[in-house]
């Protein structure tokens, strides 16, 4: 994984970002009847939605509005947070990378350089792109520190709700490890440590890569039924 | 396999989100799949669902990891310790004077988890609060004031509008700011109220809105019934 063994991808802050979860409440366990009789439908693993960024919204990140700049930095923290992992960051430069990325472009933003709200998405991954690209090359401590004219980006913004979300999706990860066969288990705990190559994990346990995915997909599979399963059954 | 463009059939085919988060993609790969999901709302949810996931499957395993290390040393260092001192014991009168207290030490335990068990039980067993929300839609525009105790159960219920144009629904908590802070799939059973429970600190204090999205086959969302609710906590 990139960002754990080199000297200069040492991150500036050291810590875990402040994670702002979207995930539900409740756990495999409970069982509950709602209103009426009717089934109380628990939450799903809502994280984040394809949200309509039009012109007003750009209008108000424009001006500097205090909740339109709240729900930006939530929103693309989890979508850069997704990315990063994917492209193999582990969390200090993770961290470093998705901060650098949202100032740059909340400053393009502020300078009116970002013109098509529509295409707001693909312009941060455009700039987080070439964010990592100077990580890659060492060249972060060439970046510029004068952030007091942005909004909050630390390390620690947690929502008052996350941590029941963390809690929830900590015991449905733990049901859904629980309830696989012992062999699948080991793998699956062996991806998510990810301390192992995978050819090395494949050598271990008697499984192919392909295996992997698939049964990442049944995991995933399990977790979401757990969270969208109503008291109608 | 696409180099250049992705779309959702190819994305399901190829377990793209399962490779994406695996890291298993090619950058080109990476970079199709990328602009896919941007602009699909499914892959979305699935790729921020997955990665968290895997966040949290990370610090299970973690604890799993542990408490295996943990039961291997300490069985290891109760036989270090115990098989000396077992060589005097094995003989007959301390022996039973060993099992009688063993006996008693079970007994006691068995006792007091069960008195732990129905503390804790006590404990978590907290209030459900019941409220039916008065869709904007239906001409009734004031948001409701619901106030309750921190540790309440909210059951919210709404009424909304199911058609014959739509396969699935789903409910949205979405605060002042436009932020979505719940979702819910809806199962598809009869009757067109939505009923969703929130859990005690999954949200706030403040004002939200609960709406009601139908999806038709082709993936696209169309608002369906809105209520508006204050959440406020009681002293």
């Amino acid at each position: 994984m990139k960002g754990m063994h080199s000297n200069r991808r040492r991150s500036r802050s050291g810590a875990e970002p402040g994670m702002v979860l979207r995930f539900p409440l409740r756990g495999p366990s409970g069982n509950q009847t709602g209103a009426s009789g009717g089934a109380v439908y628990w939450l799903n693993a809502a994280t984040v939605d394809l949200y309509p960024f039009d012109e007003a919204y750009l209008c108000r990140l424009r001006a500097r509005d205090a909740k339109t700049e709240d729900h930006f930095v939530d929103y693309f923290s989890n979508l850069l947070k997704a990315k990063l992992r994917s492209d193999g960051y582990s969390e200090s430069p993770l961290a470093d990378i998705r901060q650098e990325t949202l100032y740059r472009v909340l400053k393009a933003v502020y300078a009116d350089k970002v013109q098509n709200p529509k295409s707001l998405r693909s312009f941060v991954y455009g700039v987080c792109e070439r964010v990592e690209w100077e990580y890659d090359r060492g060249e972060w401590p060439l970046w510029q520190d004068d952030y007091d004219e942005f909004p909050d980006l630390s390390d620690d913004r947690t929502p008052a709700d996350a941590p029941a979300r963390q809690a929830e999706l900590h015991e449905t990860a733990h049901w859904v490890l629980d309830k696989l066969p012992e062999k699948d288990r080991k793998i699956l705990i062996s991806l998510f440590l990810d301390e192992k190559e995978r050819d090395e994990i494949c050598v271990e346990l008697g499984t192919t890569r392909e295996n992997f995915r698939v049964l990442l997909h049944r995991a995933l599979s399990s977790a979401r039924k757990v969270l969208t399963r109503g008291a109608s059954s | 396999m696409a180099t250049h463009f992705m779309n959702h059939q190819q994305a399901l085919e190829q377990y793209a989100t399962e490779r994406y988060l695996l890291r298993e993609m090619t950058a080109e790969e990476r970079h199709a799949f990328e602009e896919h999901y941007l602009e699909c709302a499914e892959c979305l949810e699935a790729v921020t669902f997955g990665t968290e996931f895997l966040e949290a499957g990370k610090q299970v395993a973690q604890e799993m990891t542990r408490r295996e290390h943990s039961a291997v040393r300490a069985a290891a260092s109760w036989r270090e310790r115990l098989m000396p001192a077992l060589s005097g014991w094995l003989r007959p009168a301390p022996a039973i004077a060993f099992a009688l207290v063993l006996c008693s030490i079970v007994s006691y335990q068995g006792l007091r988890i069960h008195q732990l068990k129905t503390e804790q039980t006590m404990k978590v067993a907290r209030p459900e609060i019941r409220s039916m929300l008065t869709g904007i839609a239906h001409g009734a525009g004031e948001a409701k004031l619901i106030e309750v105790p921190r540790d309440a159960v909210v059951s919210l219920g709404e009424e909304y509008g199911r058609s014959g144009d739509y396969v699935s629904y789903r409910a949205q908590v979405m605060n002042e700011a436009g932020s979505i802070k719940q979702t819910f799939e809806l199962p598809d059973v009869p009757g067109n109220v939505a009923n969703v429970a929130l859990l005690p600190g999954s949200l706030g204090e403040g004002k939200y809105n609960l709406i009601i999205l139908g999806r038709t086959a082709d993936g696209t969302e169309k608002e369906v019934g809105r209520g508006a609710f204050i959440l406020k906590f009681s002293k």
